[in-house]
């Protein structure tokens, strides 16, 4: 809401962006010749941009770290679940061998 | 305008498959289109040159994510846009401005015009832009394109990839702070007068 309160805080601010608005030039206006790019600029372009087409960009290599983590993962869970399932069965069939009671206490 | 004319479809076809006259009469089509973003909108010290290079560099590698679902020219001044406003994020200096950083045609334009002697002399562009440059980037964008360019809150909102209420608070709590700093300058000047 454009004031002029005496009591605005941006009182100062709407007065000197009225006073610049006239005067302020907005990015490429309608009149203006297209400007052309600086000599040497679009070789620099493509000379750093991501490899062409047919090869493996940055983004592919990305995405297949990606998948060979996600799948480490799934194997180390998979793993894990395994390990842990085997050694409760061994512990439950062992664990007659230490119940007090299969033992001849006096 | 010979940009409108362009084919862009077939010419992205042809970037697509690795053509490497394609991909260079692109960035000639398209070098306008990112300068008329950039300029004006990059923070001190960086080239718009320099910008708009990093955009086509972003463009080329996000080009797989181009959908056509809008025309070329807009989604790579969208990618231009948001270059300039990660580039003011990342600028953490905000310059305190001091009477004695203004020109005497800056320092001239602080008075009213009413209340001034001459009205010539008086440089109100380069007087804002030294204030804006004491924002912080988002708030210097929005204020920018609100107050200096007569955007609305809405097209401000699309750009920034803000919700309206966030826009203007941003706009209010930089208006305060530039009201203050230009309150303070001119106490300043009042001063000196005495």
């Amino acid at each position: 809401m454009k004031t002029n309160s005496p009591n605005d805080p941006a009182r100062e601010w709407w007065r000197l962006a009225a006073e610049a608005r006239a005067q302020w030039s907005p990015p490429g206006p309608a009149d203006e010749p297209a400007p052309v790019p600086p000599s040497g600029f679009v070789t620099r372009v493509l000379a750093q941009r991501p490899t062409a087409s047919g090869a493996a960009g940055p983004l592919a290599w990305w995405r297949a770290a990606r998948a060979v983590a996600a799948a480490s993962v799934l194997l180390a869970a998979v793993s894990s679940c395994w390990y842990f399932t085997e050694s409760r069965d061994e512990r439950s069939s062992l664990a007659p061998l230490f119940d007090p009671r299969t033992f001849d206490l006096p | 305008m010979a940009a409108d004319e362009f084919d862009y479809p077939t010419c992205l076809a042809h970037v697509r498959q690795g053509d490497d006259g394609a991909a260079r009469e692109l960035v000639t089509q398209l070098y306008p289109v990112v300068l008329r973003v950039v300029r004006g909108r990059a923070p001190v010290g960086v080239a718009p040159e320099d910008l708009a290079q990093e955009v086509f560099l972003k463009m080329f590698s996000r080009l797989e994510q181009f959908r056509g679902e809008s025309p070329l020219p807009h989604w790579v001044a969208r990618i231009a846009f948001t270059t300039c406003l990660e580039h003011h994020r990342r600028r953490r200096a905000r310059p305190e401005l001091s009477w004695s950083d203004l020109s005497a045609a800056e320092q001239a334009a602080i008075e009213p015009r009413e209340s001034a002697p001459a009205n010539e002399g008086r440089d109100s562009v380069a007087l804002v832009r030294k204030l804006l440059d004491t924002l912080d980037g988002p708030a210097r964008l929005v204020v920018t394109l609100l107050d200096l360019e007569d955007k609305s809150v809405a097209e401000v909102g699309e750009l920034m990839g803000w919700g309206a209420s966030r826009v203007k608070i941003t706009a209010w709590r930089a208006r305060r702070e530039l009201g203050a700093t230009a309150r303070r300058l001119r106490l300043h000047e009042e001063l000196l007068k005495r």
